[in-house]
C-alpha cells in the first residue's frame, strides 16, 4: 500500500510535468503580452503531429524528429503571432481571446482535415523500457518528461534571469509602457515570447505524444486543465504556474486511483473552483488589475 | 395601453414586425422539410446567441458557456418528459428554470474573476457538465445518450392534445418562442435594464461610481442568458429526439461565437443577420463539418482583425457618419447664405 501510494504521487508528478509544460508557455504569454492562448494546447498537438511526421513517415531518428518539432513549432509561434495576435493588440482584452479561440478551432479542423481524425500511435524505443526502482515502475519515455520538463525550467529561468532579451521580458510584463520608453522592443520581445511558447508546448507533444496516441483534439482538455494551473498560480506568474501544475498533476493522480478514474477531471476542475473560491487571485498570484 | 403604443411605435420595430410577418408565413409558400429545418435551427440559434450577445454585447462579459445552459435545458426535458411522463411545457417551464439557478451559480462563482480568467472558468464548468454527462450513467445514460424524447404536445383539459408532429407545426412552435423572446429582448435593450448593461460594458468604473451595482447586473444578465439557452434546449430536446452529451459542443459554441461578432456584438439586429447567415449558407453549400469549422475559425480572425465591430455594427457606423456629414454640410450651406 505504502509503496502504491508512492507509485500515485510519481504518477502525479509526470502528469504535471506535462501541465507544466504547457502552462508555463501560457502564463509567459498571458504575463508579457497579456492575451491567453486558447489555441496552446493545439500547439501541443501539432508538436506530437511535428514528430508523428518526422519520426515515422520521414523515418529520422526520435531525438532529431523531438529537436525539429520543438524548432517547427516556435517558428509557428512566431507566425501565429505575426499574423494574428499582433494587429489585435491594444484594441481590448476581448478580441485576442476570441481570436485564438477561433484559432484553436481552426488547427484542430485543419488537422483534421491533412492529418485524418484516427488516433495514430508513435512507438520509440524507449516507451517500453520499464525502470523498476523498489517496487516502482515507470517507463524511459516518462522519465524524459520530468527530465526535459526540469531542463527547460531550469534553463528558462536562466533566460529570464541572466540574458538582455530576459531581463526585457520581465520589464515588459511589469510595465509595458515604461518599458516602451526605455527602448525596449516591443514587438520583438512578443514574438520572443510565442517562440518560447509554443517550443515548449511543441517540445511537451513531441515527448508525451509516444506515451500516448496522437489525435487533433489531444491537446483541447489539456489545454483547458494548463489554463487550470495559470489561473491557480496567479495570472502571469510563470512559477505559480509551474507549482499548480504539480499540485493539480498529484491531486488529479490521487483521485483517479482513490475516488475514481472517470472522475478526475472533473476533481481538478473541482480544485480549480474552490481555490478560487477562497482565493480569487490564485495560490501563489498577487492582487492585481487583471 | 400607453405602453403598448410605445412598444409597437417605437422607432425601428416596424422593421422586427416584417420580420415576425416574414417569419410567420414561411410555411405558406413552402413545406420543403429541408427548408423547415434550416428555418427550425435558424430559431434555435437565434435564442442562443441572442442569450450570448446579452453577455458580450450587453454587459461586455465572454461567457464561453452558452452550450452548458443549452445542455441544461435539453436534458432536463429529456429527462423529464421520457422518463417521467411530464408534459412538453412542464419539461420545457424546469429547463428554464434549472438553466435560470446553474447561470446563477456559476455566474456568482465566475464573477469572483474577471476579463480572461472569466473566460477561462465558464468554459472549464461546461467541460465539467460535459464529463458529468458522460460519467452519471444512471441519470444522463452516459455516452449513448437519450433517444427517443417525444414530440412536444399540449394538452388542455376538456379540449383535448394537440401533438407538434409535422415540420410545419414544429415550424410555428420555435417561431412563437423566437417571436417571444425578440420581443423581450428588444424590450431589454430599450430599457433601463439595458441601458445600465451598456454603462456597464463602456465603462464599469464609472458605472459604479453612479451607483449601479455592477455584480448584480451581470448576474441578472447572465440569468437571462442561460433562460434563453434552456428554452433552446428543450425545444432541441424534443425537436431531434435524441440527447447526448455532445450537445455541449465546442462548435456550438464557435458558431454562437461566430454569429455575435460577425453579425455585430451588442446588436439585436445584428444577431439576427447572423444566426441567418451562419445557419444558412453552410447548409446551402453543404460542406463537410471540418471544412466548415476552418472556414469559421479562419472568417472570425478574419473579422475580428478587419472589421471587430461587425457587419451591423459597421453599417451602424456608416449611417452615423452618413448623418454627421450631412448635418455639416447643412451647417456649412447655412454660413454661406449668411456671409452672402
Amino acid at each position: 500500500m505504502n509503496g502504491s501510494i508512492i507509485q500515485y504521487l510519481i504518477n502525479g508528478v509526470f502528469e504535471g510535468s506535462v501541465y507544466a509544460m504547457i502552462a508555463v508557455g501560457l502564463s509567459l504569454i498571458f504575463g508579457i503580452l497579456e492575451v491567453v492562448n486558447f489555441a496552446h494546447g493545439e500547439f501541443y498537438m501539432l508538436g506530437a503531429v511535428f514528430l508523428f511526421v518526422f519520426f515515422k513517415i520521414l523515418g529520422m531518428p526520435y531525438w532529431i524528429g523531438v529537436i525539429l518539432s520543438v524548432m517547427f513549432m516556435a517558428a509557428f509561434g512566431v507566425l501565429v503571432e505575426r499574423l494574428t495576435i499582433r494587429p489585435l493588440i491594444g484594441k481590448g482584452w476581448l478580441l485576442p481571446i476570441i481570436a485564438t479561440f477561433a484559432l484553436s478551432l481552426g488547427l484542430q479542423n485543419f488537422i483534421i482535415v491533412t492529418f485524418g481524425s484516427t488516433p495514430k500511435p508513435v512507438v520509440t524505443k524507449y516507451a517500453n523500457n520499464v525502470i523498476d526502482i523498489g517496487g516502482i515502475y515507470f517507463t524511459q519515455q516518462r522519465l524524459f518528461i520530468l527530465i526535459f520538463a526540469m531542463t527547460a525550467f531550469v534553463l528558462l529561468h536562466i533566460f529570464l534571469k541572466k540574458t538582455k532579451t530576459g531581463k526585457a521580458m520581465r520589464a515588459i510584463s511589469q510595465n509595458r509602457d515604461a518599458a516602451q520608453i526605455v527602448g525596449i522592443d516591443t514587438n520583438k520581445i512578443y514574438m520572443i515570447t510565442f517562440a518560447i511558447g509554443s517550443g515548449l508546448a511543441g517540445l511537451a507533444g513531441a515527448i508525451v505524444g509516444p506515451i500516448y496516441v496522437i489525435y487533433p483534439t489531444m491537446g483541447a482538455l489539456l489545454s483547458l486543465k494548463a489554463f487550470a494551473c495559470v489561473i491557480m498560480g496567479g495570472f502571469g506568474n510563470v512559477k505559480g504556474a509551474i507549482y499548480s501544475a504539480y499540485i493539480l498533476g498529484i491531486i488529479g493522480s490521487l483521485g483517479a486511483s482513490f475516488v475514481s478514474q472517470t472522475y478526475k477531471d472533473i476533481i481538478i476542475f473541482a480544485v480549480l473552483i474552490c481555490v478560487l473560491l477562497v482565493r480569487p487571485h490564485g495560490i501563489f498570484g498577487k492582487k492585481v488589475g487583471i | 395601453m400607453k405602453r403598448l403604443k410605445e412598444l409597437f411605435v417605437a422607432r425601428g420595430f416596424i422593421l422586427y414586425i416584417l420580420f415576425f410577418i416574414g417569419l410567420s408565413i414561411v410555411p405558406v409558400f413552402t413545406s420543403s422539410r429541408y427548408i423547415l429545418n434550416m428555418l427550425i435551427y435558424f430559431g434555435m440559434y437565434l435564442l442562443l446567441s441572442m442569450g450570448l450577445n446579452l453577455m458580450i454585447g450587453g454587459v461586455g462579459l465572454l461567457a464561453l458557456c452558452t452550450p452548458l445552459f443549452f445542455g441544461v435545458g435539453a436534458y432536463t426535458s429529456a429527462i423529464l418528459t421520457t422518463f417521467h411522463n411530464f408534459p412538453f411545457l412542464g419539461g420545457l417551464l424546469l429547463g428554464m428554470v434549472f438553466s435560470a439557478v446553474v447561470a446563477y451559480v456559476v455566474g456568482i462563482l465566475a464573477l469572483r474573476v474577471s476579463y480572461h480568467a472569466f473566460a477561462i472558468i465558464t468554459l472549464a464548468f461546461m467541460i465539467i457538465f460535459q464529463l458529468v454527462a458522460y460519467d452519471w450513467v444512471s441519470l444522463t445514460k452516459g455516452p449513448m445518450g437519450i433517444p427517443g424524447i417525444p414530440r412536444p404536445s399540449i394538452s388542455i383539459p376538456s379540449i383535448g392534445t394537440w401533438t407538434f408532429d409535422t415540420p410545419t407545426e414544429l415550424y410555428y412552435l420555435i417561431t412563437v418562442l423566437v417571436i417571444i423572446s425578440v420581443v423581450v429582448f428588444y424590450r431589454i435593450q430599450n430599457s433601463r435594464l439595458g441601458r445600465t448593461f451598456i454603462s456597464i460594458r463602456e465603462d464599469e468604473p464609472l458605472a459604479e461610481a453612479y451607483g449601479v451595482d455592477s455584480k448584480k447586473y451581470k448576474i441578472i444578465a447572465f440569468v437571462i442568458g442561460g433562460i434563453f439557452g434552456g428554452i433552446a434546449g428543450s425545444y432541441y430536446a424534443h425537436y431531434v429526439k435524441f440527447v447526448s452529451p455532445e450537445i455541449f459542443s465546442m462548435y456550438l459554441l464557435t458558431t454562437l461565437l461566430i454569429i455575435v461578432i460577425v453579425g455585430g456584438a451588442g446588436y439585436l439586429e445584428g444577431v439576427i443577420i447572423g444566426a441567418f447567415l451562419f445557419t444558412v449558407i453552410p447548409e446551402a453549400l453543404r460542406l463537410a463539418p471540418e471544412i466548415r469549422d476552418l472556414i469559421y475559425a479562419l472568417l472570425l480572425i478574419v473579422i475580428l482583425i478587419k472589421a471587430p465591430e461587425g457587419v451591423y455594427g459597421r453599417y451602424k457606423e456608416k449611417m452615423r457618419r452618413l448623418v454627421l456629414q450631412k448635418k455639416t454640410k447643412e451647417k456649412k450651406g447655412d454660413l454661406h447664405e449668411v456671409s452672402a
